[in-house]
């Protein structure tokens, strides 16, 4: 398909970048939400390529970064157990918990296996019907389809065996929490696109208005990038607040229907803890009742006691676009990906990890 | 060696610490084959080389020769291969317009 490598030439992105030069005449900062978006800025050199004046804050969009303390150890304590196999996304593992890691727990012998998709867990307990195999469901909107569909399937499919211990997050509650807190200084949002691939653009224009911030829905690839940003200095520097979709390849104003209809079924709005943000109201999705006999929190319950985060971690402020990574004083030093004190040093999409990787 | 889980910004994207792709990543990909597996729409689908099954259900119209995002084993959305060319036409008129200003 040709259109896909153009969406990554250099040429179009060098266009694109001359077009923001011309289009800026002040200072902005532009966040962008999702931590794969952090990723390709910091990877393709992108930021490079943006006139000084424009800002690129980076924010909490990384679901590994964003789950509680409290899950970890909460998943460390369903995986000791003799009968549970824990299933997790690969990027959870080297997470800290308030003691340890869940990589940690597996050398010492509790069972831990990493699934690509979540379907892979289901399949386990099909296959070993003796054991409890439990999936952690973390993610955003562009991941609780997936978690949604394994759990459906379980249950169609009679598998007792099967559980989830669900940690979901949702991306406007947090972009109105970090709107409300009187330290963001952000004047624009790149809104992920995969998240509105599956929501749809709807709660969007209303966060615009009400925090008087333009809001574009944008992709992943370098000249996706471009053009959102492209997009946002043109709305703020004609006062516009409005929410637009610079993804529209990809993202439908109304989101994705079918996912729609089986998140409805399977998921309930909940508040939610997020790691470095606290509680933000109505943030989350739990397990509707109809889901209760696989829902692990109920299945396997524990009491863990609240837990902070390491002292030297600043990923708080990392998370909400108040401090750049190489500013905090760990940064490279006692914290790197292989020894991580926080989450954000942890999965490629946190911004520490982004920064570590790229050589800053 | 680590695996190759994509493109970004043309380079091979490998996962950054672990042999495990990072979960958040969403990848287009071809679909080459579609099947059931016991009520669920599953297909193979092809991503630079590299094919995988998949799961389709969230692509009802989605066929052999599509191309859809995929995250974590599913297909979440159909890209619009018209939409993807008039947004790369819009560029191009940025190019016009760029050549008819003086070089920086
Ligand atoms: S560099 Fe490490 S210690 Fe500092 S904020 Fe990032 S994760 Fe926390």
């Amino acid at each position: 398909m040709k259109h896909l490598d153009a969406y990554r030439d250099a040429d179009t992105c060098r266009r694109l970048a001359a077009e923001i030069r011309a289009l800026t005449t002040r200072p902005w900062s532009i966040m962008e939400v999702c931590g794969g978006q952090t990723h390709a800025l910091i990877r393709g050199g992108l930021e490079e390529l943006l006139p000084e004046s424009i800002r690129m804050i980076h924010g909490p969009g990384c679901p590994v970064c964003v789950t509680p303390i409290e899950v970890i150890d909460q998943a460390i304590a369903v995986a000791e157990r003799p009968e549970v196999i824990l299933c997790s996304f690969g990027d959870m593992l080297r997470v800290p918990g308030s003691q340890e890691s869940l990589l940690a727990a597996k050398g010492r012998g509790a069972e831990v296996r990493v699934v690509y998709s979540p379907l892979d867990a289901v399949r386990m307990a099909e296959a070993e019907p003796t054991r409890e195999v439990v999936f952690l469901a973390i993610g955003f909107e562009t991941t609780a389809p997936a978690n949604a569909m394994a759990v459906r399937v379980a249950k169609q499919r009679g598998l007792a065996n099967f559980s989830m211990l669900v940690s979901q997050v949702l991306v406007p509650p947090a972009i109105d929490a970090l709107m409300q807190d009187p330290a963001t200084r952000v004047d624009a949002f790149l809104a992920a696109g995969h998240v509105a691939s599956i929501t749809g653009t709807e709660a969007y224009p209303e966060l615009s208005r009400r925090h008087g911030v333009p809001i574009v829905v944008t992709g992943f690839e370098p000249v996706d990038l471009l053009a959102g940003i492209r997009r946002t200095v043109e709305l703020l520097e004609q006062g516009q607040a409005i929410c637009d979709n610079a993804y529209s390849r990809v993202v439908a104003e109304a989101g994705n229907l079918a996912a729609q209809e089986v998140l409805r079924e399977v998921f309930e709005p909940c508040d939610r803890q997020w790691r470095g943000m606290g509680v933000i109201p109505q943030s989350g999705w739990q397990l509707t009742e109809a889901f209760a006999d696989h829902d692990a929190q109920r299945r396997f319950p524990h009491d863990a006691p609240p837990a902070s985060e390491a002292a030297v971690c600043r990923s708080g402020e990392v998370l909400r676009g108040l401090l750049k990574p190489t500013d905090c004083a760990a940064f490279g030093r006692e914290c790197t990906p292989e020894t991580p004190c926080g989450a954000t040093m942890v999965s490629s999409e946190g911004a520490c990890a982004a920064y570590y990787h790229a050589g800053r | 060696m680590p695996a190759t889980i994509g493109l970004v910004g043309g380079h091979p994207r490998v996962a950054c610490d672990s042999h495990e792709p990072a979960m958040c990543l969403a990848i287009p990909g071809r679909i080459e084959s579609v099947h059931e597996d016991r009520g669920l729409r599953m297909g193979r689908v092809n991503f630079g080389g590299v094919v995988k099954e998949v799961c389709l259900a969230y692509v009802p119209t989605a066929g052999i020769g599509d191309y859809a995002v995929v995250h974590v084993g599913f297909a979440i959305a159909q890209i619009d291969e018209e939409e993807a060319r008039r947004t790369l036409a819009t560029f191009e008129e940025i190019e016009q317009l760029d050549q008819e200003e003086p070089q920086r």
